[in-house]
């Protein structure tokens, strides 16, 4: 279990992050998303025992991560939002240096890296400097390094940022692959990539955590109305005079056969799903509405 | 852990291409140097052209007793000189008196001689005593030597030069040219020379004794200055090395994988500190063995406060690493951080050669000079090593204060005085209600050195260019008046001052900066002109006291009311300079 209490981060008279705080539950996947400079970084920077706290206190496994910090960095393994690795030795020697910095017995380091660059596809290039790959390649390698100690908390910090599309759907895939038994924190820009991936979302904004839920609470709590399009077999103009009357409801669009309704919940369109329907399809806005109501209007 | 960074610092650097050039290229220069050292070891004690004196316009003032010829012209050229024409006798005492390094005495048919393609005869006269002798006498020879070799000497068959060997020594740069016959005359000339300048008067009582200390000095200690030299080279560039290896953490930001390592932050710059401490110390023995080998170092015990010298060197780089953000922020650092070292490690050891050992012990490396002439003590040993190496852990410790604060890796960084006003704020200077006056204090002490440093540094140069001892004293006064203010300014950032307030911490800044000079000055006349060193401190209290203390106190009122400050320093400084002439013409 991994908690916030309080959390605040100051960088001068600059508030980075402002009285943060959030419980995340051991095996769950956590996206974080929020705006450019929100203090994203900042939180994971935090949790990671990179940066220190200037208020409150993190708790991981039940002990506090500035008094632990060495214990406690062994199972927190980061992706940072740049790869960050030393050009000149080769990916081999870089896993083994880092390997050995955070524990990993000499005699286990080499099967431990064989397996990983395995499971990144650069097994063939355990031999080849770093300097010769290419960015996606570092990113899978950076992975590999943030994986080497086989950490219990892995944190993602934007890991498809600036990647192709193929390259960014394998290292989602893979991340798929880690949520079975570990905890994972993600933070990113792209909402599907929150969506698909996570469990749970903070939403944070101005170093202020707005919002932090599972998404279907997120969709329930700040979008208001939600939109429906509902196909009818006979459109009367009985159930048109009863659908314009209903102040609950509110027609966007008129089809031939078609309507698209906005709605404040599903329970409204009952009467008009007794009629005969052709189709139903709820066109309720993503995690990206969700995040547009709430940080979107400010930073117009 | 610690071990596992360093090894991985050590192999990195030693797979690094351009590690492995530069050790390259200093491994030629040390080989490239001991032929060069031996050569110049050799024109020292037999006389040759290798001259390596620094010396600039008029470094060199000779007596010349002639009328102008074709010789004297040449020798005019040389601007190193500065000629005083005069009779032989007066030429003499001039010389014996240490001040005139060498003096010409040249026949009146000279030019007549040459010209007639009949040999003529110059005597170089030298006073062994004088530590410029030396300088002098080579460059007079080059001039001699090509004289005679050249076109215009192709006409002189015998230019021989006198040498003497009696009290006043004229040395002969062509030995083999010297006539038998003409020295005995000289010889039997100069005795009775020198029996008519024996007692010179109007001489400070222990010049001679400066005089000879310093040059014994010379004599003993330059072949120890040139290993110093040499060896200071690994040093500076590993100095460069630790702040690269920690700033190119910063900029590549490979820094932040190391600070999520389950290792505590001090450990990280322990790590990069040790590894490359390592490479000094290698680089070290690897030199001070192949000059030991080669019999350029006389003893390797060298190796310790070079190591001494490599640890202060390395926690003052270490500690520009940790507080610049990128390269560019550490190139001015590293200039400002450089040229005082410069005039710390080198200023000392040029003390030291030239005899004032008291005041240069401080620096390890007069030391090393020292061992190298077999003369160190353990006294000696402990003021060279114990100094710098306290000042190494105190810079260590503050490295890795700020190695632990974030902002030295992420958001903006604090400067330099918000450091001090954060440490200030620990100390709850707030709540003291002197404490303005404490800071002011305080900084006034520090004062003096940051004056020293400028005022040697500005003050070559404006003598180089004006000549001017008036432009000097006003640039003293200006340099002295401006570091006396960093205290004023310091105490009014962190308490807002009233006038009044502002007179007394500018007037506490003054007698801060005031107290110290005034040791360090009896303390300098201790070692020069024991006679007069009460003499000056009573003098020094009365009059320079309460004149920093004023100008200062001036200032303050510009410092706390800022519509007075232009007005206030130029107060300050005429205050300042006017008695720094008035003093100037009292001692003339």
């Amino acid at each position: 279990m991994i908690e916030f209490l309080d959390v605040s981060k100051l960088f001068g008279d600059h508030k980075a992050l402002d009285c943060a705080s959030i419980k995340i539950e051991d095996g769950t996947t956590i996206g974080i998303v929020g705006p450019n400079g929100a203090g994203k970084t900042t939180l994971i920077r935090l949790l990671c025992g990179i940066l220190k706290p200037s208020h409150g206190q993190i708790i991981i496994d039940g002990k506090d991560l500035q008094k632990h910090s060495a214990e406690i960095k062994k199972i927190i393994g980061y992706l940072p939002e740049e790869p960050n690795l030393y050009e000149r030795p080769t990916a081999g020697e870089l896993l083994e240096y880092f390997g050995l910095l955070y524990g990993v017995p000499k005699d286990k380091i080499n099967q431990r890296i064989d397996e990983l660059l395995n499971l990144v596809g650069l097994s063939d290039r355990k031999d080849w400097k770093v300097s010769s790959f290419s960015k996606g390649m570092k990113q899978r390698l950076a992975i590999s390094r943030a994986l080497i100690h086989d950490p219990k908390i892995i944190v993602f910090d934007e890991p498809t940022m600036g990647l192709d599309p193929l390259t960014s759907r394998k290292i989602r895939d893979f991340i798929k692959t880690l949520k079975k038994n570990k905890t994972i924190i993600l933070c990113t820009h792209y909402m599907y990539e929150a969506e698909q991936l996570c469990d749970k979302i903070a939403i944070i904004d101005k170093g202020k955590i707005k919002a932090y839920d599972t998404i279907e609470n997120l969709k329930e709590i700040y979008i208001k109305e939600k939109t429906f399009k509902i196909g009818l077999k006979n459109m009367t103009s009985e159930i048109l005079d009863r659908i314009s009357l209903d102040k609950n409801l509110k027609v966007e669009e008129r089809g031939e056969n078609y309507l698209i309704i906005k709605a404040l919940s599903y329970e409204d369109l009952n009467y008009i799903l007794r009629e005969e329907t052709i189709y139903f399809e709820d066109l309720t806005p993503s995690l990206e509405e969700v995040f547009i109501e709430l940080v979107g209007s400010k930073n117009d | 852990m610690i071990e596992q960074m360093v090894k991985w610092e050590l192999r990195r650097l030693f797979k690094n291409r351009k590690f492995k050039i530069a050790f390259t290229l200093q491994l030629l220069v040390i080989l490239l140097i001991i032929p060069l050292f031996g050569s110049y070891v050799k024109a020292l004690e037999e006389g040759g052209f290798f001259n390596l004196s620094v010396g600039g316009k008029g470094y060199l003032p000779i007596g010349i007793s002639s009328e102008k010829n074709s010789l004297t012209n040449i020798i005019s050229e040389n601007k190193r000189f500065d000629i005083v024409w005069v009779e032989e006798k007066e030429g003499l005492e001039l010389l014996r008196s240490g001040r005139i390094s060498a003096f010409l005495v040249i026949e009146k048919e000279f030019e007549d001689k040459i010209r007639s393609y009949r040999s003529s005869t110059v005597e170089v006269y030298m006073n062994n005593q004088n530590p410029k002798g030396v300088s002098a006498y080579s460059e007079l020879n080059i001039i001699l030597l090509g004289f005679r070799d050249g076109a215009i000497e192709a006409r002189i068959r015998e230019l021989s030069i006198a040498e003497p060997n009696i009290e006043l020594v004229s040395q002969s740069p062509t030995n083999n040219n010297a006539s038998p016959q003409n020295q005995t005359t000289q010889n039997t000339t100069q005795q009775q020379t020198i029996e008519d300048v024996t007692d010179i008067p109007d001489r400070p009582s222990n010049f001679q004794e400066q005089i000879e200390r310093t040059r014994k000095s010379f004599e003993d200690e330059q072949g120890g200055y040139i290993v110093l030299l040499v060896l200071l080279m690994p040093l500076f560039l590993s100095g460069g090395m630790l702040i690269d290896l920690l700033i190119s953490e910063k900029e590549r930001r490979t820094g932040e994988m190391l600070l999520a390592l389950p290792m505590k932050r001090e450990e990280i710059f322990y790590s990069k500190f040790i590894s490359i401490l390592a490479i000094i110390l290698f680089q070290l023995l690897f030199w001070v063995i192949t000059l030991y080998y080669f019999g350029r170092v006389a003893n390797p015990l060298i190796i310790l406060p070079l190591t001494i010298t490599a640890i202060l060197l390395l926690s003052i780089t270490g500690l520009i690493g940790v507080y610049s953000k990128n390269y560019k922020d550490s190139a001015l650092i590293v200039t400002v951080t450089f040229i005082l070292l410069f005039f710390l490690l080198f200023g000392t050891s040029t003390l030291y050669v030239a005899g004032l050992k008291d005041a240069a012990a401080i620096s390890p490396l007069s030391l090393v000079i020292a061992i190298e002439n077999g003369t160190y003590s353990l006294k000696e040993a402990a003021i060279s090593i114990l100094p710098s190496l306290s000042f190494s852990i105190i810079l260590i410790y503050l490295s890795t204060v700020l190695y632990k604060k974030d902002e030295f890796y992420f958001g903006p960084r604090p400067s330099i005085s918000d450091l001090v006003f954060e440490f200030a704020g620990k100390l709850r200077l707030k709540d003291i209600v002197f404490s303005p006056y404490l800071i002011a204090l305080i900084l006034g002490f520090i004062a003096i050195f940051i004056s020293i440093i400028f005022e040697i540094f500005f003050g070559i140069i404006a003598l180089y260019f004006t000549e001017s001892i008036f432009a000097i004293l006003f640039l003293w006064a200006i340099i002295e008046e401006l570091s006396k203010s960093i205290g004023v300014f310091s105490a009014e950032r962190y308490f807002p001052l009233k006038w009044h307030e502002g007179i007394l911490a500018g007037m506490t800044s003054g007698l801060g900066f005031s107290l110290l000079e005034n040791i360090i000055f009896t303390a300098f006349t201790l070692n020069l002109f024991p006679d007069y060193a009460l003499r000056v401190f009573v003098m020094r209290t009365f009059l320079s006291g309460g004149i920093h203390i004023v100008s200062t106190g001036v200032i303050g009122i510009g410092i706390s009311e800022r519509k007075y400050m232009v007005p206030a320093f130029l107060a300050g400084i005429m205050i300042h300079f006017i008695y720094n002439i008035t003093v100037l013409w009292g001692a003339l």
